[in-house]
């Protein structure tokens, strides 16, 4: 794996590793308010993905989500064979197609593309794979002004913040932070109403897109029959991105790509009903290489830089299936474990909730991100949201299972599994060990009142360190069945 | 296959192809040369067809592209001029531009906009990149539209600038019923057929003005694209009973 090298310890999306999740789950977890706006967009916005899914496909929902999949696992399953068709598809289609094996790679790519057609100003539409390698402070040290026009990355920017959420990037901002933002950045007058600050950003990007030489852009599929690069945005900033400069940059991860055209409406039909409850967002732009001479507006020259930075390190793993993800955001909005600290960039990567927890560790190894495994309950709720019907819970379980198997996890943690897994086998032992232990439990909670037990003695207190455990009732569930099924166990 | 009309030398940077693709080989245990044995996948028409072929799709196709939050007017032929200029006054424009690849269509535009004294932009000029962003209106047809979703289809092409359905914050876009699909499928199934021109760079899709709820999860329309679309539904298939 590729050692990032302008890591900023600050950035909370890119951290200094081993990263450890304790202080800032305890950040989000002390601020209330941020909780409460967290679950309740997130809340919402996973109801509605169940309404508008019943809503169009009824009792189909299981198998459209299944069939998403199986198109997805096809194309990963043979993804040398699909690379290398949309090459050549989009290189007859008249883009530039380059390959970067790493985050650094793919930098040095687009700077020295950028800077060879002596491009000042650039204008960016959102992009998760751009995050994930950190462009856009890599474009500025070269000179290069860079503009996030999608309108939560672009208060993001003027604030100096990172995205919490893959969909929504500002989920942990409210409208006072804009306001102040605005205010303080781009000299204009108090104002805390969206409407009125959309209108604000408006103005001062229009002027831009006319002066921008450059446009970056991810993309949410490609084609490999076609060349096709496929846009999914809502405001609008992502076609102007394709039109006003003369210069295109496409950053893709290898993983978008379909077989053909004709997949694409599977995807466009889950994709924004998952993401946003929409039936499809409001442009969806098809992309076949850079404007025909005839053409009156768009790029004079387009390039695609097709991204792997550890996605083949996936792809050999039984974890391919991850690949499949088509970054709608559902499993975040549905988890339980994201809604109460998804806001404060616990996740301490680009990729949150409970994708990110699986995609992190295995991008950027295990020993950097022991934590991530298991900010799950494990509830199901994710894989049950996913488009392309991927098992998420059984892949951290699988991640949990490595971290025993390479040692990752300290030796005390694997000593005190391996007495579990002897206790558990044998129901006398297990009987006579579970009395003492909720003898002790009940007298560390009782020693803070609170009845749960924060503070665990000895090597417990790094399991306590990112997690309560309730004090067990003086009545087990064993002792409560015996006395009310008059001893008969079963 | 289509031709690529800027051959600015190619010059590849970063890894090398082959390079690039013998890891995905690798990780795959897939051998260079192999050929996909398996059948591809089809596309599953019970499961994901959302919108049957037999539908009234003229009047879905209003009743979604309204859900979606454009604005619907009908007209027949000779009654265009009248639903334009009903528009434009609404909403004061002063200066349109046209992007029409409709040989007629945009004949018939040209002099309704002349008749109403609204001011042409001309989108092939060489001030057009500028101006693109000060213009008031924005008037297309399109390439196809669709019943299922209520979206419309436009591709860029000779006569159709990028700019000129994104940057004004009106766009008037004018669908011919007999232009009308069903279902996303019908259109991604023979999309080459659909296009105005062959050859081309550009197709979206649009479903609904410009849209963000960046701020509080707060419905915003206009952010960058057209906060307002109006599209007038043509009928030119009840003529010919
Ligand atoms: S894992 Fe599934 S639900 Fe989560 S973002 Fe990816 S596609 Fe969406």
């Amino acid at each position: 794996m590729t050692v990032d090298t302008i890591h900023d310890k600050h950035d909370p999306l890119h951290p200094q590793l081993p990263y450890r999740i304790a202080d800032s789950v305890n950040r989000a977890m002390g601020d209330v308010q941020l909780q409460q706006f967290v679950n309740a967009a997130t809340t919402a916005r996973d109801r509605g993905r169940v309404e508008t899914c019943r809503d169009a496909f009824a009792e189909r929902y299981d198998a459209v989500r299944r069939h998403a999949g199986d198109i997805k696992q096809h194309t990963l399953d043979h993804l040398d064979i699909y690379v290398e068709q949309f090459i050549d598809s989009a290189t007859t289609a008249g883009a530039q197609v380059h390959c970067a094996a790493s985050a650094e790679e793919a930098r040095h790519i687009g700077i020295e593309i950028a800077k060879a057609n002596e491009c000042k100003l650039c204008v960016k539409s959102k992009s998760m794979v751009t995050e994930e390698i950190d462009l856009v402070s890599a474009l500025e040290d070269s000179g290069i002004k860079t503009l996030e026009t999608d309108l939560g990355e672009f208060i993001i920017q003027l604030d100096n913040d990172a995205p919490s959420h893959i969909v929504m990037p500002m989920i942990h901002k409210d409208r006072r932070s804009v306001a102040r933002a605005f205010e303080r950045e781009l000299k204009t007058k108090y104002t805390e109403d969206p409407q009125q600050l959309t209108q604000i950003a408006r103005e001062y990007m229009r002027h831009k897109f006319a002066q921008a030489d450059l446009g970056i852009s991810g993309a949410n599929f490609l084609i490999a029959d076609t060349g096709d690069v496929v846009l999914c945005t809502n405001e609008g900033n992502g076609g102007l991105t394709v039109s006003t400069p003369r210069l295109h940059i496409v950053y893709v991860g290898i993983e978008k790509i379909i077989p053909r055209l004709d997949h694409l409406p599977v995807f466009l039909k889950l994709l924004a009903r998952s993401a946003t409850s929409q039936p499809i967002t409001v442009y969806t732009t098809i992309l076949t290489g850079p404007k025909r001479e005839l053409e009156i507006d768009g790029p004079k020259h387009m390039h695609i830089i097709l991204l792997d930075n550890g996605r083949t390190d996936i792809l050999r793993t039984d974890a391919r299936e991850m690949l499949r993800c088509i970054r709608c955001g559902a499993c975040l909005n549905a988890c339980p474990v994201y809604r109460k600290v998804g806001g404060g960039h616990a996740y301490g990567a680009v990729y949150s909730g409970p994708i990110g927890a699986v995609i992190t560790p295995l991008m950027k190894g295990l020993h950097n991100y022991p934590d991530l495994p298991h900010v799950s309950s494990l509830c199901g709720a994710c894989f049950e949201a996913c488009p392309v019907h991927i098992d998420i819970p059984r892949q951290l379980i699988n991640l949990r299972r490595d971290m025993v198997t390479n040692r990752t996890m300290p030796l005390s943690g694997r000593l005190a599994y391996k007495l579990w897994a002897i206790v558990l086998k044998r129901p006398l032992l297990y009987r006579l060990a579970s009395r003492i232990m909720a003898l002790i439990l009940r007298r560390m909670a009782q020693s803070n009142d609170s009845g749960w037990i924060n503070k665990g003695p000895g090597p417990l207190g790094a399991w306590t360190a990112e997690r309560d455990f309730p004090a067990p009732p003086s009545n087990s569930f064993r002792d409560w069945w015996n006395r009310h099924t008059g001893g008969q166990e079963r | 296959m289509t031709t690529p009309t800027h051959t600015s030398q190619a010059r590849h940077l970063g890894t090398d192809r082959e390079v690039f693709l013998a890891k995905i080989r690798g990780a795959l245990g897939a051998k260079k040369g192999r050929t996909i044995t398996e059948p591809v996948p089809d596309v599953d028409e019970s499961l994901v067809r959302l919108c049957q072929t037999d539908e009234d799709l003229p009047a879905r196709f209003a009743d979604r592209a309204q859900a979606l939050g454009m604005q619907i007017h009908h007209a027949k032929v000779n009654e265009l001029g009248a639903q334009i200029g009903n528009i434009l006054e609404k909403h004061n424009c002063k200066e349109a531009v046209t992007s029409i690849a409709h040989q007629l269509l945009n004949k018939q535009v040209t002099e309704i906009l002349r008749d109403l004294g609204t001011a042409m932009i001309d989108h092939k000029s060489t001030s057009w990149h500028d101006q693109q962003f000060d213009v008031d209106a924005g008037i297309t047809d399109v390439d196809a539209a669709l019943a299922e979703t209520g979206s419309i289809i436009i591709s860029s092409g000779a006569h159709r600038s990028r700019g000129s359905y994104l940057a004004p914050p009106l766009h008037i876009a004018l669908v011919r019923t007999s232009q009308i699909l069903a279902d996303l499928i019908d259109y991604f199934d023979c999309k080459n057929d659909w296009l105005d021109e062959p050859n081309q760079s550009a197709t979206v899709l649009i479903s609904g003005p410009s849209k963000t709820a960046d701020i509080e999860g707060i419905l915003i329309t206009g952010v960058h694209g057209p906060g307002m679309v109006h599209i007038i539904i043509i009928d030119d298939q009840s003529q010919s009973e």
